[in-house]
């Protein structure tokens, strides 16, 4: 027994307890082991540079953006799903104060308590809202009455976690090398070795897959749900009434706390746009505008709604799937909301916005991340 | 729960420690209730109410319907017994598994199947019919009995295993007390190697081509193709591997089980094919279908007619299902065609002066084989899939219409299976490690040939088969005879 125990130990302990060991030491080195609210009082005090946790469990993208917001208190804030988060600081100069929210939300009736759980003091005096063009659908949500913004962060499966590690790197997606020339600050698998995650100001870097190229390259994601009108893109003929009562309550707050809301409806890549005009299911976005906009002229803080759903002037190139554009298309968006006068004419200018698409290297990437060395596979 | 997870090595060790304590102690008499409750701790991790009663209601029944068929002189009893017995195994059976089909889904027991059921359905029958027999006496002891139907390595996907082979080797394991190093050393290999075979391969391949029977829609004509080869390679490694694992569980515990199979692609012939896969069921079939319907006994015609019925029965085991009964029934038509055209084709190679032996004649006969085996398994993964056959012969329709020698249509057919390069090499890599490994133990067992290597290739060996289960390690898929 005892020489059998020997050659279970020798043949499969050891090179378990090592190669798992190795993966915890990865884990542990590019911060994965950090507990949520620690990783929020990190960001609070300026100690995280990227940040995009991989097995932190439960909704923790929700819940972390919305800790660091609400206890930013940014006086100029963005809110909405992921197709906000490309906004960033350097392309609001003029702002005091900025946290980019994006992600922090994923329906629009989540939105009002999420604005309620900001302490008086803390609340915005700008709101850039992302409304998208699918919360207005009511085969999507049903927007019946205002939710509660319930995510949370739970614990992390540890052992689950170091398989998947060990995994990941048998399938190439890191090098250890990466992982041990990590930039500070950087927290997370994907921001250690991808340069991926949110940084300081709250916005998205999509890091080496941006710079190497489109995240989903083809947008065959998005064509396969306009195919089969799911996720997001299921058809829709009318806009939600619900919806607009949901957006109703949100001004009614902003009116009543002195939020000034600028709203933009987020663009699709334009052969995407193409597909669904084409097809002819999607009825309810052109409708949006005027819709929203009856909605925007009750209310004293709806200052403006910008309609980028089918955004001219932009290409495929510089978006990293179907419905998310890269830096480039936002920092557009936000000289052409600028030109136009209002609040963000007094954070940002043309000439900013116009400098930064210049100098962009990349068609996806506004500043490359040359603050963050990129760590070779 | 299965033989890969986690939890269930974290079971086993304890199990291992267990039974061979009792060993040590000079309390063997005692294994088979540990194996018992190991059963029981395995099965109440994830089990149904539905597998407890059913497998309950079938070992009862086997054990005392078994005693009465033996104490009884009278024949006519003995055959009440017998077919009492066959109500209750294979009542359940139908009526879990079979019911919707047979009615046309008027009728459905609306439980989910207990795992497994097939499984000991047949080894409980096997064990009744040869009670009847006269072939084997029936066992006294319930508890050796019950241990052996429910063993938790072969309850859900076999090895099919003769319930009196199994309380044998459990009654002989009661007087051991000594420590079979070798055997337990067999084991662990082997078991390392059904682990790598599953997890490094079976899982990478499943995830490569399921898409092709779920969703043929969306990928290519060329993919379809390439699908279907990689589905071939995918059953037989998930099946294998489990059944590698399931044999090395039981030489841990010095219980030797049978082997399931022995290099099946590199069959010269379907008849060759299926003396070399599955063959716990084949064997079964032979002795519980094939030889009373008169196996080869009546003449030729009956011979082939009853070919042809016994394959069919394995598709219908296998699932209920049209697609189940056309990959059977295919398989039926092959022996038949293989036996109608075997000496002809022997003639004729004879005549052209080329020998059985020349290597190209037996690579030509291996890739022969494979494609009638693949052609049938594309019904079987469809089946699987809960396809109907009207997709399979699509599948087949847009294979042949899309038939291409372009490369760059291969390439794309791979890269929408998300068959990149890189994926391709690790791919290749892994199967020349599988096949190499399983040819180079040919003349014995691939185990035998690692233990017979000096200690530091063994080593070696053994990590490179952790490592590749670790690092190259797919999320767990769910072993395909699961469902069966």
């Amino acid at each position: 027994m005892r020489r059998f125990l020997l050659r279970l130990t020798v043949w499969a302990l050891v090179p378990i307890v090592l190669i798992l060991s190795l993966f915890l030491g990865v884990l542990a080195r590019t911060g994965e082991l950090t507990r949520p609210d620690a990783l929020v009082e990190q960001t609070l005090s300026g100690q995280t540079s990227l940040v995009e946790p991989l097995y932190l469990g439960g909704e923790f993208q929700n819940w972390y953006k919305a800790q660091v917001a609400w206890a930013k208190g940014a006086k100029v804030l963005v809110l909405g799903t992921s197709r906000t988060m490309q906004i960033r600081s350097c392309m609001l100069p003029g702002a005091d104060s900025f946290y980019n929210g994006g992600g922090g939300i994923s329906d629009l009736d989540e939105v009002l308590d999420y604005l309620s759980r900001f302490e008086e003091k803390k609340l915005p005096r700008l709101l850039i809202l992302g409304l998208d063009q699918y919360f207005f659908n009511p085969v999507w949500s049903g927007c019946e009455e205002a939710a509660q913004w319930v995510y949370g962060s739970s614990p992390m499966d540890l052992s689950g976690a170091v398989i998947d590690a060990a995994r990941r790197y048998g399938a190439g997606s890191f090098s250890l090398r990466a992982v041990l020339t990590a930039a500070p600050g950087c927290v997370g698998l994907p921001a250690c070795s991808r340069q991926r995650g949110f940084g300081q100001d709250g916005s998205y870097h999509y890091g080496q897959d941006a710079e190497d190229g489109a995240v989903d390259l083809t947008f065959d994601d998005a064509r396969r749900r306009i195919t089969s009108g799911v996720s997001r893109f299921e058809y829709g003929d009318t806009v939600n009434p619900n919806a607009l009562d949901r957006l109703d309550e949100v001004l009614d707050f902003c009116d009543e706390k002195g939020i000034t809301v600028v709203a933009f409806l987020p663009p699709y890549a334009p052969s995407i746009g193409a597909i669904m005009q084409q097809s002819g299911n999607y009825g309810y976005i052109d409708q949006l505008p005027a819709e929203l906009g009856a909605v925007f002229a009750r209310h004293e803080s709806g200052a403006a709604l910008y309609d980028f759903t089918y955004m001219e002037g932009v290409t495929d190139e510089q978006f990293v799937d179907g419905f998310h554009g890269g830096d480039l298309v936002y920092a557009e968006m936000l000289r052409r909301m600028a030109a136009q006068g209002g609040p963000l004419a007094e954070l940002t200018d043309e000439e900013t916005l116009a400098a930064l698409i210049a100098g962009a290297k990349n068609p996806r990437v506004i500043e490359p991340n040359t603050q963050h060395p990129v760590g070779t596979v | 729960m299965a033989l890969s997870d986690p939890g269930f090595l974290l079971l086993f060790a304890v199990i291992f420690a267990v039974w061979h304590l009792l060993g040590f102690l000079g309390a063997g008499r005692w294994r088979w209730l540990a194996l018992l409750a190991a059963n029981v701790a395995f099965y109440a991790l994830g089990a149904t109410p539905a597998l407890w009663y059913s497998l309950a209601a079938a070992t009862l029944a086997a054990w005392g319907l078994g005693l009465a068929m033996e104490a009884s002189k009278s024949r006519a009893l003995r055959r009440l017994a017998l077919a009492a017995g066959l109500a209750v195994m294979l009542g359940f059976l139908i009526a879990f598994k079979y019911l919707g089909f047979f009615t046309g889904g008027l009728l459905e027991v609306g439980l989910a199947q207990p795992v497994g059921i097939s499984f000991y359905t047949l080894q409980t029958v096997g064990y009744l019919i040869d009670v009847y027999r006269g072939r084997v006496r029936a066992q006294r002891h319930l508890g050796y009995f019950a241990a052996s139907v429910s063993f938790f390595a072969i309850l859900t996907s076999g090895p099919i295993t003769r319930i009196e082979q199994l309380t044998a080797q459990l009654r002989d394991a009661a007087q051991r007390r000594s420590f079979d190093l070798d055997g337990a050393s067999r084991g662990l290999v082997c078991f390392l190697f059904g682990l790598f075979e599953k997890r490094a391969l079976a899982d990478l391949l499943s995830s490569l081509c399921s898409i092709v029977a779920s969703e043929p829609g969306m990928v290519l004509d060329t993919s379809l193709l390439i699908g279907c080869v990689l589905y071939s390679l995918n059953i037989y490694f998930d099946f294998a591997g489990y059944s590698n694992m399931a044999l090395g569980l039981g030489r841990m515990l010095g219980i030797e089980l049978e082997q399931n199979f022995r290099r099946p692609y590199f069959a010269l012939t379907i008849r060759d094919f299926w003396s070399r896969w599955h063959l716990s069921l084949s064997h079964w079939l032979r002795d519980y279908v094939y030889i009373p319907l008169g196996g080869s006994r009546r003449g030729s015609a009956r011979t082939l007619l009853n070919l042809l019925a016994t394959f069919l029965v394995s598709g219908l085991w296998h699932g209920a299902g049209v697609c189940f009964l056309i990959w059977g029934g295919l398989h039926g038509l092959y022996q038949v065609a293989g036996r109608l055209t075997g000496p002809a084709r022997e003639r004729i190679w004879r005549r052209l002066g080329v020998s059985q032996q020349n290597p190209l004649l037996r690579l030509w006969k291996m890739a022969f084989t494979f494609a009638l085996v693949t052609f049938a398994w594309l019904f079987f993964h469809v089946g699987t899939a809960g396809g109907d056959a009207s997709t399979a012969f699509e599948i087949i329709r847009r294979i042949v219409t899309g038939f291409t020698l372009s490369p760059r249509a291969w390439l794309d057919g791979c890269a929408l299976l998300e068959l990149h390069p890189e994926e391709g090499i690790r791919l290749a890599a892994l199967l020349a490690a599988a096949f190499g490994l399983d040819l180079l133990g040919r003349n014995s067992s691939p185990e035998d040939w690692v233990l017979a290597r000096p200690a530091l290739l063994r080593a070696v060996i053994c990590w490179g088969l952790v490592a590749a289960v670790l690092l190259l390690g797919q999320e767990g898929q769910n072993f395909i005879y699961f469902a069966f």
